[in-house]
């Protein structure tokens, strides 16, 4: 045993497993619970304990929300013209800080991965067909751009396509205070395939 | 520690901690190969935009001789197969010649022509127009070829006839076909005289003429039906090839 306490290794046990969290961390943290007051480690045990009972899936964009639907779906300010479609929650935050978006959002919670054997009837796109009906003038189609997340965005595209609405892709390219030597040369192509026309000032 | 160069492909990647990838490679001289990308998914990383699925890289990385992990030191793109990315048809049937080798292949030992088969299908895959699944036949069978597991096309397994228009019964334990005759009381699966003709086509075919082939729904069922039951049968632990299960069910 490393630890004067079962308890103890226990504890450094679980909160290695976290992302981000090694070892070494995961003493310092259960080491400062320890030397913690009992209140702060009840509040943290009643957190840890909502965040399962009380955090659940909206039904009609799969966001994690404490009510259903979420926020961002029950929201009548928000642009409902308009659905982003994102492979996590956790791009949503991303997006919401932008502060450049004012629409709705449908999560599909993961993108299309052949060698993992995970095709459409594993993500939510049935529910995105189902959502997009004829209020919905655009439907932006925010995976990442990586193979899967491409191959993902193409084929919703492909399914949408039966709909009248428009479908866009988030741009690729050089990122903001980046420079052109420094990038790799599928970015390049991909940024002067997007090039944009310059608006007269 | 040594300090290695060679090119390879990018089988698959897996996430690790924040920021990293692990890499599972198939290298032009040390065979399969699994490496950690420190720092890869960082959109500031050196390694960003080569490390994508299927992409042709050449890499320098430090070879622990005790260590099934490596460490990637650096990697530059040959080629990214750039219209394979957003095009479904050709990422699975890409990732489908990548699951097989990666199922297929156990060590690190290097072997250069299927190394050069992989790339060469990859590559056509991303240029070729056409009947683009006939260019993962024309892997499959050239694949099997250098395994050493080639099965008997041409010729009757019981009685050596050779087989012609009249088509033969598959026998995938066995590794070939039996003639009609043999095949009525021996069984195996039905493969049509046109059929074969297009296994001999692949054989002796260059890669990229191959997408012009128009096999019938029925000749297309039976050439996936036979490197299906070949491939189960003769190659352990693999049930099927997920890539290409996706591939059916979005294709057809």
């Amino acid at each position: 045993m490393k630890y004067a306490s079962h308890a103890l290794e226990k504890l450094v046990e679980v909160f290695s497993r976290l992302p981000g969290i090694g070892e070494k961390s995961a003493q310092r943290i259960a080491l400062y619970l320890l030397e913690s007051g009992r209140t702060d480690v009840e509040n943290l045990v009643h957190a840890l304990t909502d965040l399962h009972e009380k955090v659940g899936h909206c039904s009609i964009c799969h966001n994690f929300t404490e009510e259903d639907p979420c926020d961002f779906c029950r929201d009548m300010r928000r642009n409902r013209n308009c659905i982003c479609v994102v492979e996590e929650p956790k791009d949503i935050l991303t997006i919401e800080r932008s502060g450049a978006y004012h629409g709705l959002y449908h999560v599909l919670g993961g993108v299309l991965s052949p060698l993992d054997g995970i095709g459409e009837g594993n993500l939510h796109i049935q529910s995105l067909l189902e959502r997009v009906d004829e209020t919905v003038q655009e439907v932006i189609l925010a995976t990442n751009p990586t193979m899967e997340g491409e191959m993902t965005a193409a084929h919703l595209s492909q399914l949408l396509h039966a709909k009248s609405v428009r479908i866009t892709r988030i741009a690729r390219g050089i990122p903001f205070g980046g420079s052109l030597e420094f990038n790799d040369m599928v970015t390049v192509a991909k940024a002067l395939e997007g090039r944009m026309e310059m608006q007269k000032s | 520690m040594a300090i290695l160069k060679t090119e390879a492909i990018i089988l698959k990647t897996y996430k690790l901690s924040e920021t990293s990838l692990i890499l599972l490679l198939y290298t032009r001289d040390h065979g399969k190969l699994k490496v950690v990308a420190k720092g890869a998914r960082d959109p500031k990383s050196k390694f960003k935009g080569c490390m994508e699925l299927l992409s042709h890289v050449h890499i320098i990385y430090y070879e622990k001789k005790n260590r099934d992990l490596q460490l990637l030191s650096q990697a530059s793109l040959i080629s990214a197969q750039k219209n394979m990315i957003g095009d479904v048809e050709r990422t699975t049937l890409g990732l489908a010649a990548a699951e097989l080798l990666n199922k297929a292949v156990a060590g690190e030992e290097a072997f250069a022509k299927l190394f050069d088969l992989l790339g060469a299908t990859l590559e056509t895959l991303n240029t070729t127009r056409g009947f683009l699944e006939a260019v993962l036949w024309y892997f499959e069978s050239h694949f099997i070829d250098l395994m050493g597991y080639k099965p008997t096309w041409d010729t009757c397994l019981s009685c050596g006839q050779s087989l012609g228009v009249d088509g033969g019964y598959f026998q995938a334990q066995s590794g070939g076909l039996l003639c009609s005759r043999c095949g009525s009381t021996g069984g195996g699966l039905v493969i049509q005289g046109e059929t074969l003709e297009i296994l001999y086509y692949l054989q002796r075919a260059l890669l990229p003429e191959t997408a012009q082939l128009h096999p019938t729904p029925g000749q297309k069922a039976e050439i996936r039906k036979m490197f299906d039951l070949y491939f189960r049968a003769h190659i352990e632990h693999l049930n099927r090839l997920n890539a290409l299960d996706i591939y059916y069910r979005m294709h057809d």
